[in-house]
C-alpha cells in the first residue's frame, strides 16, 4: 500500500525535520503532462515511477463539513474489489488508510483506533455523508539519493470528477503531493521548483474533489446552521429583519430533507434551532413587519416547536444514555430495556415530525415565510420598520442583557429549577440577537460576548437536560410498575439513573455561579454598554 | 498505544526481519505504526530506505525537554512511520546510567507519542543490557524470534529468565518460530517441541529467500511479494500478535 494522496499544502510545521529545518509535508501542487518529464530531467535514475493504479474516491463529510472546517480530509475509496478510507488530519503528520469491510455511516461505526480518535471530536453526531466524488488514476513516484534512500515521495493523481449517477461530470486535473522523506529538505525544494518551473502562482486551493462537489450541487462550506448576515447599520428596520427571516428560511429549507430521511439527529437540531431563532427574531423586533403576517409566521413557528419537541427531546435522552450506560458498566443492561423504549417512543416522535413535514399546513408556511422575507410590506409601515437596525439592535440586546442580569441576581441560593429555566430561555433570545446582529459590531469584542454567554448556556442547558433526564425515568419507573411485568434490576437501575441525573445536576449547579459572575462582571457591564450603546 | 519490542539476546535470527515485516503488516491493516530502530547497526532503518541518522543522536533520543515526534519520519509506506537509528545508540547504556531511574527512561520517552500511534515497534540491538531492561520496561510483549535449534531454544529460556528479573512490569513473552527450513528435519523436529509450548505462537515464519532480498528490495516482503508464503506469514504473525494482546485489528 502506497502513500495515498494529500490534498492542501497546509502542513503542520516541524513534523519529521530537524529544530531548524521545517519539514517540507504533503504540499500539492498542481502538474500537467510535462511534469514527468521535468523529474526526469531534473533527478535522471534517482526519479522512480511506479505504475499506475485506479480508484474510485469518495469525499465524505458531514453536512455542514466539518471535516472540511477543520482542515481535515476523509474520503472513502474503492481500488479493485477492496474498501479503503484515506484520512488527512489537520493535526497529525503522514497519511491514514484503513481498510474496511463495511462503509461507516457514523464515526462510531469505525473500529476503535487512530481514525476514530481523529474524527470524533470533529463530526460529533453527523452522518459521514458523499459529498463528492471522482475517478482518479494514482502514480506514486520516489526520488532516491546516491545510496539508495528516498529522499521524496510523490503522488501524481488525475482526478475526473463525477456526478451521481457516477458518469464523468467535468474535465480531468492532475496534481502532485510531494513529501519529503527524511531529513534532507533540499531534494524536496528541488522537486517543487522543478514542478512550479513554467507555471503561474499556485492555485490556493487546490482539491480537484473539493471542486467535484459541484457536480452535486455542494460546494465545501455552502452550510452553515449560523446565521450568515452582512447588515448595514443604517439599513431599515423591517429590511433587516426580512434578510434575518430569509437566512433563517434557507436553513430550515436545508435541513428538511434530512430530518425526514432520519440521516442524523443534527438536522432535527438545526431545524428547530432556525425556527427558534426566527420565533425569537419576530418576537424581538417588534412593530417592524405587518402584524397580522408576523401572527400568522409566529402561529406556524409554534406549531413546528411544538411539534418537534418531544423528538428532540428523545434525541437528547438517548445521547445521555451513552454516558450512563458506561456510568453503570455491567449493570447496563437493565438499562437497554430503558432505552429500547426510548428508541420506540422516538420513532413514534419522528413519525409525527414527518407528517408535519410532509403536510399542506408545512408547505403553506414556508410560502407565507417565503412571502414575508422576499417582498417588501406596503404602506401603511408599522412604527419601528423604517428605523436603522442598529438603533433597534443596540437597545434590544441591552434590555436582553439587563434582563438577564436582573433575574440572575434575583435567584435563590440554591437556584429553583423554573427560575434557571427562565434565565436559559432568555440566554438564547441574547445569544440569537447577538448573533443576527453580528455583522454590525466589532467582530472581536462580539465574539468574547457570545464565547462567555455559550459558557453561561452550557450549564444552563446541562442542567435543564438533568431536569428532563430526572423526569423521564422517573416516568419510565411508574410504567415499569403499571405494567406489573418490572424486574426488580430494571428498577434499581432505573433508580439509579435518577440518582445520576440529580447528581450531574447538582454538578451544574454549583458551576453555575462562576459562569455567572464571569457573565455579569464589570468588564462585561462596561463592553455591553460600549459596543450597544447604553453610555 | 501498544508496544512491542522484537528482541532476542541471539543476532542473525531474523529479528530485524521480523520487526520491519510486522510493523509493515500491522500498518497495512489499519495500524497507525512507529517503528523505532533502536539497534546502531541501522537494518531497519536500511530496510526503510531511510538514513539511520538522528540528529544529536543518543542525547537527542533521552533528552526529555525534545519531543521525539519532531525526529519521527514518514516512510513510504502508509500508517508507517519510523524513527531511525543512529550509531551512537552503541552508547544508549551509559547514557542510560548516567541519569535518574535509567530503566524507566526509555518509557518515559515514548508517552507523549501515544496520542499520535497505535503501536510502537522497537527493534532492539540483540544484546542483554540496561538498553534490554529499559525496552522491556517500556514494552507490553517482547516478540522473540526463535530458530528451530537447541541453541536458540536455550536463547528462549535466558529471554525468559531475564524478563522475569526487569522488576513488576512484567511485559508478555511471545516468542515465535523464525527461519524454519523444512527440509531439515532437525528443525521440523525442535519446531514440533517448540509448538507443544502454548506460549509459542502459532505462526511460523520459513526461512525465505524473498526475506534475504530486502537487503536488496529495501521495502517490506509484502510490499514487493505480497503472495509469497513468508509475506502471508508476517501478516498472519501480526494477526495472531493482535489478538493474544487485544489490539483491536481494523477493518470496519
Amino acid at each position: 500500500m502506497l502513500l495515498s494522496s494529500f490534498s492542501t499544502s497546509s502542513a503542520p510545521a516541524n513534523r519529521g525535520g530537524t529544530a531548524t529545518q521545517p519539514m517540507i509535508e504533503a504540499l500539492v501542487l498542481p502538474a500537467d503532462e510535462a511534469s514527468f518529464e521535468s523529474l526526469r530531467e531534473g533527478f535522471g535514475e534517482s526519479f522512480v515511477l511506479e505504475p499506475p493504479t485506479a480508484a474510485r474516491v469518495t469525499l465524505l463529510d458531514s453536512f455542514d463539513w466539518r471535516i472540511h472546517e477543520a482542515g481535515g480530509r476523509l474520503t472513502l475509496e474503492r481500488c479493485g474489489r477492496r474498501d479503503f478510507l484515506h484520512w488527512r488530519s489537520p493535526q497529525r503528520s503522514g497519511p491514514y488508510v484503513l481498510p474496511i469491510s463495511a462503509e461507516p455511516r457514523f464515526v462510531r461505526d469505525l473500529p476503535p483506533g487512530f481514525l476514530r480518535a481523529e474524527l470524533e471530536p470533529i463530526v460529533e453526531l453527523r452522518a459521514l455523508l458523499h459529498l463528492a466524488a471522482a475517478r482518479v488514476t494514482r502514480r506514486a513516484a520516489r526520488i532516491r539519493d546516491d545510496i539508495g534512500n528516498t529522499v521524496v515521495h510523490l503522488v501524481f493523481e488525475d482526478s475526473v470528477p463525477l456526478d451521481t449517477s457516477r458518469r464523468p461530470a467535468g474535465p480531468s486535473r492532475r496534481t502532485v503531493v510531494v513529501q519529503q522523506i527524511g531529513t534532507r529538505r533540499r531534494p524536496a525544494q528541488r522537486a517543487i521548483e522543478l514542478l512550479r518551473a513554467g507555471r503561474g502562482p499556485d492555485d490556493a486551493a487546490i482539491d480537484p474533489l473539493a471542486d467535484a462537489a459541484a457536480a452535486r450541487g455542494r460546494r465545501p462550506g455552502d452550510y452553515s446552521s449560523k446565521p450568515r448576515l452582512a447588515l448595514r447599520a443604517d439599513q431599515p428596520a423591517e429590511e433587516a429583519l426580512r434578510a434575518i427571516l430569509g437566512d433563517l428560511l434557507t436553513t430550515l429549507r436545508a435541513n428538511v430533507e434530512g430530518v425526514i430521511d432520519d440521516t442524523d439527529v443534527e438536522f432535527l437540531h438545526d431545524f428547530r434551532v432556525a425556527v427558534r431563532r426566527a420565533r425569537s427574531a419576530i418576537g424581538q423586533l417588534k412593530e417592524v413587519l405587518p402584524q397580522p403576517a408576523v401572527e400568522t409566521l409566529a402561529e406556524g413557528l409554534g406549531w413546528l416547536g411544538s411539534v418537534s419537541n418531544p423528538c428532540r427531546d428523545l434525541d437528547v435522552a438517548l445521547q445521555d444514555m451513552e454516558g450512563f450506560k458506561a456510568m453503570l458498566g455491567d449493570e447496563a443492561v437493565p438499562v437497554d430495556e430503558i432505552e429500547g423504549r426510548l428508541r420506540r417512543d422516538r420513532a413514534a416522535a419522528l413519525r409525527r415530525v414527518r407528517a408535519a413535514l410532509r403536510s399542506r399546513r408545512f408547505a403553506r408556511l414556508l410560502t407565507h415565510w417565503r412571502e414575508l422575507a422576499e417582498e417588501a410590506p406596503t404602506a401603511p409601515l408599522p412604527a419601528h420598520a423604517a428605523l436603522p437596525v442598529a438603533e433597534i439592535a443596540g437597545a434590544r440586546i441591552l434590555k436582553a442583557y439587563r434582563r438577564m442580569l436582573k433575574a440572575g441576581a434575583k435567584l435563590a441560593d440554591p437556584p429553583a429549577p423554573a427560575a434557571l429555566h427562565r434565565l436559559r430561555i432568555n440566554a438564547k433570545k441574547l445569544r440569537y440577537l447577538l448573533e443576527f446582529f453580528a455583522s454590525l459590531y466589532p467582530e472581536v469584542a462580539l465574539a468574547r460576548l457570545v464565547k462567555e454567554l455559550k459558557g453561561f448556556q452550557d450549564v444552563l442547558g446541562g442542567f435543564n437536560d438533568m431536569e428532563l433526564q430526572r423526569a423521564r425515568f422517573v416516568a419510565i419507573a411508574d410504567q415499569l410498575i403499571a405494567s406489573g411485568r418490572a424486574r426488580p434490576e430494571a428498577l434499581f437501575a432505573v433508580g439509579r439513573l435518577v440518582d445520576a441525573a440529580a447528581a450531574r445536576q447538582g454538578d451544574y449547579r454549583r458551576e453555575f455561579a462562576d459562569r455567572f459572575s464571569s457573565f455579569a462582571s464589570r468588564d462585561s457591564r462596561a463592553l455591553y454598554a460600549r459596543l450597544f450603546g447604553g453610555g | 498505544m501498544h508496544t512491542i519490542a522484537v528482541w532476542t539476546i541471539k543476532g542473525g535470527v531474523g529479528k530485524t526481519a521480523a520487526a520491519v515485516n510486522l510493523a509493515h503488516a500491522a500498518a497495512t491493516s489499519g495500524t497507525r505504526t512507529l517503528l523505532w530502530d533502536l539497534d546502531p547497526q541501522g537494518a531497519t532503518s536500511f530496510y526503510l530506505r531511510a538514513l539511520p541518522r538522528l540528529e544529536g543522536g543518543v542525547e537527542t533520543l533521552l533528552d526529555p525537554a525534545l519531543d521525539l515526534l519532531a525526529y519521527v519520519q514518514p516512510s513510504e509506506f502508509a500508517n508507517l512511520f519510523l524513527l531511525p537509528a543512529d550509531f551512537s545508540y552503541r552508547n544508549l547504556d551509559l547514557e542510560l546510567d548516567a541519569g535518574d531511574k535509567p530503566r524507566k527512561r526509555l518509557a518515559k520517552r515514548l508517552q507523549p507519542l501515544a496520542s499520535d500511534f497505535d503501536l510502537i515497534v522497537i527493534d532492539c540491538p540483540p544484546s542483554v543490557s540496561l538498553v534490554s531492561e529499559a525496552v522491556l520496561r517500556a514494552a507490553d510483549a517482547v516478540l522473540v524470534p526463535v530458530i528451530p535449534t537447541t541453541l536458540s531454544m536455550r536463547t528462549l529460556e535466558q529471554v525468559r529468565d531475564f524478563a522475569a528479573s526487569v522488576g513488576k512490569h512484567q511485559p508478555a513473552v511471545l516468542p515465535f518460530l523464525s527461519m524454519l527450513d523444512r527440509r531439515k528435519w532437525m528443525h521440523l523436529d525442535t519446531a514440533e517441541r517448540c509448538l507443544a509450548d502454548p506460549a509459542f505462537l502459532r505462526t511460523v515464519i520459513p526461512s525465505a529467500s524473498v526475506v534475504e532480498r530486502m537487503g536488496l528490495t529495501r521495502a517490506p516482503v509484502a510490499a514487493t511479494l505480497p503472495s509469497q508464503p513468508a509475506a502471508k506469514a508476517f501478516g498472519e504473525l501480526w494477526r495472531e500478535v493482535a489478538e493474544r494482546l487485544g489490539i483491536g485489528t481494523a477493518t470496519g
